[in-house]
């Protein structure tokens, strides 16, 4: 049975996104990503989710020429919309599912 | 191959300054970034800005291209006999961050204009680590509420040899869904993904759970929602009904003088979540019997009598 659901530590999440861990903590500061563990960032480790936001950030980054700043506000409105057109669905689907449409 | 328009692309005039170049793409980098934009074709749209922005921003880049474009507009390019490229290379590798970046995807004509001309055979390249790769997975609801296992058939592309791509690599693996997931739920498989270029780690596979919808549930957080239809004396004088639940059928009781709108809570019934289990809730509907017979119509005449009910009380 192969691992699943493996969380990233701090070292891998630098390697894989390739960023140093001064950006890293930086990128978390602004609530970019968020970690799970202590608070201390010597135990911190990060869902598989965090890593493909923070690539989906750093293309962002590097293609809209904007800082992080700009792109913590950027991302924190995407996953916002993301979310209401998740929730519009589902309360239409309800109507209609009542309605017997 | 043809030749590329980069001032078109931008929507710029061709004596335009480096600030006007700057302003041009960044607003429709805006407009056309797949990650944002709504638009249709955004990706191939947004290929093309970002190409003629890589090509113009750069001050020896654009010269090369300024001369280019007295040999051949709106039309087929051919390199004149001879020419060398002379400015900045693109993709050389030069230690930009991020994985992904140094392999856009440059169309033909970049490629022969700016792209890494290699004159001495192929060099030896550091280890990269291989890229990852995305699946979906679809999920049923009942298989929510425990962990269960699944074999999932994927396919890696093939590996490169000699400087040609392979067939692709057909392959199986077994894996722990655990319970709870969510529709988007990212669970990553390491070193699954293909192999790393020059000997370098491989990349990992990740799995996205997509939740099929449900014949009869709608979904709220952790909770379930069902329609109940109930027939007019049985909302009235309540009832007990058999509802469907995700792990079987339960008897609920209706309590008399019942509404259209109300729900009722099956505790227990609904999704599994890190807080627990959510629950179940019936939402009440009153349905009228279609096609009535002249008895029917009779007594529900006298019951209209009877009553002396007014629901639009509020209007008068």
């Amino acid at each position: 049975m192969s691992e699943v659901r493996l969380t990233l530590e701090v070292a891998e999440i630098c390697q894989y996104a390739a960023i140093s861990r001064d950006e890293l903590f930086e990128v978390v500061a602004l609530g970019i990503i968020s970690p799970e563990g202590d608070d201390d960032g010597g135990k911190w480790y990060f869902e598989p989710a965090a890593l493909h936001d923070l690539q989906r950030a750093q293309r962002l980054r590097h293609d809209l020429e904007l800082d992080w700043a700009g792109i913590a506000l950027a991302v924190g409105l995407l996953d916002e919309i993301a979310r209401l057109k998740t929730e519009n669905r589902r309360l239409l689907q309800r109507l209609e599912r009542f309605t017997g449409k | 191959m043809d030749f590329k328009d980069y001032y078109a692309a931008l929507g710029v005039d061709p004596s335009a300054d480096i600030k006007t170049i700057k302003t041009a793409y960044r607003r429709l980098a805006r407009k056309y970034h797949p990650d944002v934009s709504t638009e249709a074709n955004a990706e191939s749209k947004f290929k093309d800005v970002a190409e003629a922005y890589e090509v113009l921003k750069d001050t020896a880049r654009r010269a090369e291209y300024d001369e280019l474009r007295k040999y051949g507009q709106g039309g087929r390019f051919e390199a004149p006999p001879g020419w060398q490229p002379q400015g900045g290379r693109a993709g050389a590798g030069n230690g930009e961050a991020g994985a992904g970046f140094q392999d856009r995807d440059y169309s033909d004509f970049f490629e022969s204009v700016f792209g890494e001309r290699t004159h001495s055979g192929p060099r030896a390249r550091p280890p990269r680590r291989g890229q990852d790769v995305e699946i979906e997975v679809p999920v049923f609801l009942e298989e929510t509420l425990e962990e269960h296992q699944r074999t999932i058939s994927y396919h890696l592309p093939g590996t490169v040899a000699h400087g040609r791509q392979g067939a692709p690599v057909s392959k199986t693996l077994k894996v722990k869904v655990p319970a709870g997931v969510t529709d988007g739920d990212r669970i990553r498989v390491k070193g699954q993904g293909p192999a790393g270029g020059s000997g370098g780690a491989n990349g990992d596979l990740y799995l996205i759970i997509r939740i099929a919808p449900h014949p009869l549930f709608d979904l709220d957080g952790a909770n379930l929602l069902v329609t109940l239809p109930l027939a007019p004396w049985e909302a009235a004088l309540g009832a007990k009904v058999t509802v469907p639940t995700l792990t079987g059928k339960i008897t609920l009781t209706v309590p008399p003088d019942s509404q259209t709108g109300q729900q009722l809570r099956i505790k227990g019934k609904g999704l599994v979540s890190k807080q627990g289990t959510g629950d179940l809730y019936a939402l009440i509907k009153v349905v009228v019997p279609q096609q009535a017979d002249e008895q029917t119509r009779e007594l529900w005449t006298q019951l209209a009598t009877h009553c002396a009910f007014n629901p639009r009380a509020e209007w008068e």
